[in-house]
C-alpha cells in the first residue's frame, strides 16, 4: 500500500517513482494526476505488470480493468439537480480545489465538463462563481468562504465536485446559513453529517467499497485463473438525501 | 458448548454410533426414525451448522413453501420480487424445495380473499406474503399462527402480526421524500396532483396509506399549503384513463407537478409523452418497465426504487436458512430507497447485492 497526497502532484510523483522499482504481480491504482499516471502505466506496461484502476480511468492506457462511476454524468446530474432546486436566475457557486502543482484532478475535470454541458444544452444562463478551497490550509478556507458569502448575495446553490463539501456544510451550520442549497459528492463522514443536518440537499455516492471489492476480486481471479476480464466497469451513481441515507448500505453487494 | 463440535460428540450426546450421525448429517443410507429424532434434537441444541453449500442437516427433506403476492406481470414490480426469490433458490440449489405461487388481483379485495382462504387450509412449511389488504392479511396470518406455520412479508409489513421476518422499504419515509422532492422542483404554491388507484372493495393498499401519510406530514411540517388534487385512475379499465386524464390536463391547467405513490406512474408518463405535456414535473415509484421508459424519455423526473429483487432474495434466503438451521432471525429488514433519474438509471444494477 503506497499512498500520496492527492492535492500535491510532487507527492504523487515521488510515490509513483518508488512503485516502478517494486517487484509486483499487479498494481491497483487510484489516480488523481493524469500525466503522472500515464508515466507510471507506461513503465508497468513495459515490464508486463497488469494494473487496475479504481475511482476513475484514463485515456491512452490499457488497464486490465477499471472500476469507476461515470464522472461526466455525475457533473451533468449535479447541474440538473442544483438548477431544479434553486430559484431561477440565482447564481451557482462551484468548488475550485487549489492543488500544489496546480493540476486539476482527473475526476473534477470530467465532472465540470458534464456540469457545463448540461447548462449549455438546457440554455441555462445562471452565473457560475468559483469558490477556492485548499485541503492543506484549512484556515484559508474560512477566510475565502466568508469573503465569498458576504460579498455574493445572490447565490442560490453550491456544487462541490470533490468530496470536501462537508466543509462548506459545516461553515453554513456555524453561520446559520440555511437558504443556500448544496450538493456534494461521496459519503464521507463530514458530508453525511451535513446531509443529516439538512445543509446538504443531495449527496452523490459512487459505491467506493464496491469498486475496491470488485477491483481486488478481479485482480485475484486474473492472477489465479488467467481468465478473460471485463475491462470497463461502471458502478452506480447513487442520489442520497437525509431521508434515504439511513437505509443505504455501503456494503450492499 | 465450547469449541467445534465433532460428530463423535454428537454421537455420545444422542446415544447412537458416530456412523449413524454421519449418515444423518450427510443423508446417506438408512437410519431408524428414533435415532434420527435423537440426533436432530442434539444438533438443534448445540446449534450445529453444517456448510450449507456442501452438506445439510435437513436437506434430505423437501420443503414446501407457498408464495402469495399480487398478480405478476412482465416488467412490473411484483415480477422483480419473484425474480429475487428465484435467485435465492438458485443460489441454494442444494436445498430441496417446492414452491407454489398463488397470486391475486391487487385491485380486487374479493380475489385476495379467495386466494387467502385457500392458502389457510394448505399443508405447507412456510408462507411468503406480499400484502395489499390489511384486514385480509390479518385474517390469514391468524390462521397460520394457529397452525404454527411461519410466514414472512415482502414489500410491506402489517401491524399486529408476528412474521418470522419482513423485508420492506420504509413507505412512510418514501412518501415524505417524494413530498420534499416534488415541492423542491416545482414553483411554490402550484397545484400538485396525486394519482390514486380505484380498487374494488374500496380499500386502499397498505403501502399507499403509509406513503400518503408521509407525504402529508412533510407538507404540514414545512407549512406548505399547495393544493393537492386527487386524480383517480382505474387499473382495471385502462381504456378510460385517457379520458379521465384529459379532464385534468387538457388545455390550460395549473399543475406544477404530479406524484404517483403506487407503481403505476407509467400510465401517466405515457399519457404525458403522447400528449407532449412537458411542463408538469412527475415523480413515481418503482422501477417497472413503463416507469423506466418514462424516466428515459424525460417525462418522469425522479423514480424511487425499493430494491424488490433484493427483498425477494433476502426473504427466501432467510426462510431457507431458518428451515434448515432454526436459528434466530432478524425480524425487521429495511431495504434502501433509491432515487433514480434519467442520468443514473443506466448504471443502476438491480442485482448488485450478489457480486
Amino acid at each position: 500500500m503506497h499512498t500520496y497526497n492527492e492535492f500535491d502532484v510532487y507527492s504523487c510523483r515521488e510515490v509513483y517513482d518508488r512503485i516502478v522499482e517494486i517487484d509486483a504481480d499487479g498494481v491497483i491504482i487510484g489516480l488523481t494526476f493524469k500525466e503522472e499516471t500515464l508515466r507510471l502505466t507506461r513503465l508497468l506496461e513495459e515490464r508486463g505488470i497488469p494494473y487496475i484502476f479504481v475511482d476513475s480511468t484514463m485515456d491512452n492506457s490499457s488497464p486490465l480493468a477499471f472500476f469507476t462511476s461515470d464522472h461526466y454524468m455525475c457533473g451533468y446530474l449535479m447541474a440538473k439537480l442544483i438548477t431544479s432546486i434553486i430559484p431561477a436566475g440565482s447564481d451557482i457557486g462551484m468548488s475550485q480545489a487549489v492543488r500544489i502543482g496546480d493540476e486539476s484532478a482527473n475526476t473534477s475535470i470530467l465532472r465540470k465538463k458534464g456540469f457545463h454541458d448540461y447548462l449549455e444544452e438546457k440554455k441555462i444562463a445562471n452565473s457560475i462563481l468559483k469558490i477556492p478551497f485548499s485541503a492543506f490550509e484549512p484556515e484559508k478556507n474560512e477566510v475565502w468562504m466568508s469573503e465569498f458569502f458576504q460579498s455574493k448575495h445572490s447565490v442560490g446553490g453550491v456544487v462541490f465536485f470533490n468530496s470536501r463539501g462537508g466543509m462548506l456544510a459545516d461553515y453554513f451550520a456555524r453561520n446559520g446559513i440555511k437558504d443556500i442549497h448544496l450538493i456534494g459528492v461521496d459519503l464521507t463522514v463530514s458530508n453525511v453529517k451535513g446531509l443529516r443536518e439538512g445543509y446538504i440537499d443531495f449527496l452523490i455516492g459512487q459505491e467506493p467499497e464496491h469498486q475496491g471489492f470488485l477491483a481486488m476480486k478481479t485482480m485475484i481471479e486474473f492472477m489465479i485463473y488467467r481468465k478473460p476480464v471485463k475491462q470497463r466497469n461502471y458502478v452506480r451513481l447513487d442520489i442520497l438525501t437525509r431521508e434515504t441515507i439511513d437505509f443505504y448500505r455501503e456494503f450492499n453487494y | 458448548m465450547q469449541g467445534k463440535i465433532r460428530i463423535k460428540d454428537i454421537a455420545e450426546m444422542s446415544g447412537v454410533s458416530p456412523g449413524t450421525v454421519d449418515r444423518i448429517i450427510h443423508n446417506r443410507g438408512r437410519v431408524s426414525e428414533s435415532a434420527r429424532q435423537a440426533v436432530e434434537e442434539v444438533l438443534k441444541k448445540v446449534h450445529y451448522k453444517p456448510n450449507i453449500h456442501i452438506t445439510g442437516l435437513s436437506l434430505r427433506r423437501k420443503y414446501k413453501v407457498i408464495i402469495t403476492t399480487p398478480d405478476v406481470m412482465e416488467g412490473e414490480y411484483w415480477e422483480s420480487i419473484h425474480m429475487g426469490i428465484r435467485k435465492a433458490i438458485q443460489v441454494y440449489e442444494n436445498i430441496r424445495i417446492k414452491c407454489s405461487v398463488y397470486t391475486y388481483n391487487q385491485y380486487d379485495i374479493n380475489s385476495c380473499r379467495r386466494v387467502y382462504d385457500e392458502i389457510a387450509e394448505m399443508d405447507t412449511d412456510a408462507v411468503i406474503i406480499g400484502t395489499t389488504f390489511k384486514e385480509e392479511t390479518l385474517k390469514l396470518v391468524r390462521k397460520l399462527e394457529e397452525r404454527e406455520i411461519p410466514y414472512l412479508f415482502v414489500d410491506s409489513t402489517v401491524e399486529d402480526t408476528a412474521p418470522l421476518a419482513y423485508f420492506t422499504s420504509d413507505h412512510y419515509v418514501c412518501g415524505y421524500l417524494i413530498a420534499r422532492l416534488i415541492t423542491s422542483i416545482t414553483t411554490m404554491g402550484c397545484r400538485i396532483g396525486m394519482l390514486q388507484a380505484v380498487r374494488i372493495g374500496d380499500e386502499s393498499a397498505n403501502t399507499s396509506i403509509l406513503r400518503k401519510k408521509g407525504f402529508a406530514d412533510y407538507l404540514s411540517e414545512k407549512n406548505i399549503t399547495s393544493e393537492i388534487v386527487r386524480i383517480p385512475f382505474t387499473a382495471m379499465e385502462p381504456e378510460n384513463n385517457d379520458q379521465q386524464l384529459d379532464h385534468y390536463f387538457q388545455g390550460e391547467h395549473d399543475f406544477g407537478g404530479v406524484v404517483v405513490l403506487n407503481s403505476r406512474g407509467g400510465i401517466l408518463a405515457d399519457y404525458f409523452y403522447r400528449k407532449s405535456i412537458k411542463d408538469v414535473r412527475l415523480i413515481c415509484v418503482d422501477i417497472t418497465r413503463p416507469n423506466v421508459e418514462g424516466l428515459r424519455n424525460g417525462v418522469i423526473d425522479f423514480l424511487i426504487g425499493q430494491e424488490p429483487e433484493r427483498q425477494g432474495f433476502l426473504a427466501m434466503k432467510t426462510l431457507l436458512e431458518y428451515l434448515i438451521y432454526r436459528g434466530s432471525v432478524k425480524v425487521q429488514n429495511y431495504v434502501s430507497l433509491d432515487i433514480l433519474t434519467k442520468d443514473t438509471i443506466d448504471y443502476y444494477n438491480r442485482f448488485n447485492f450478489i457480486s
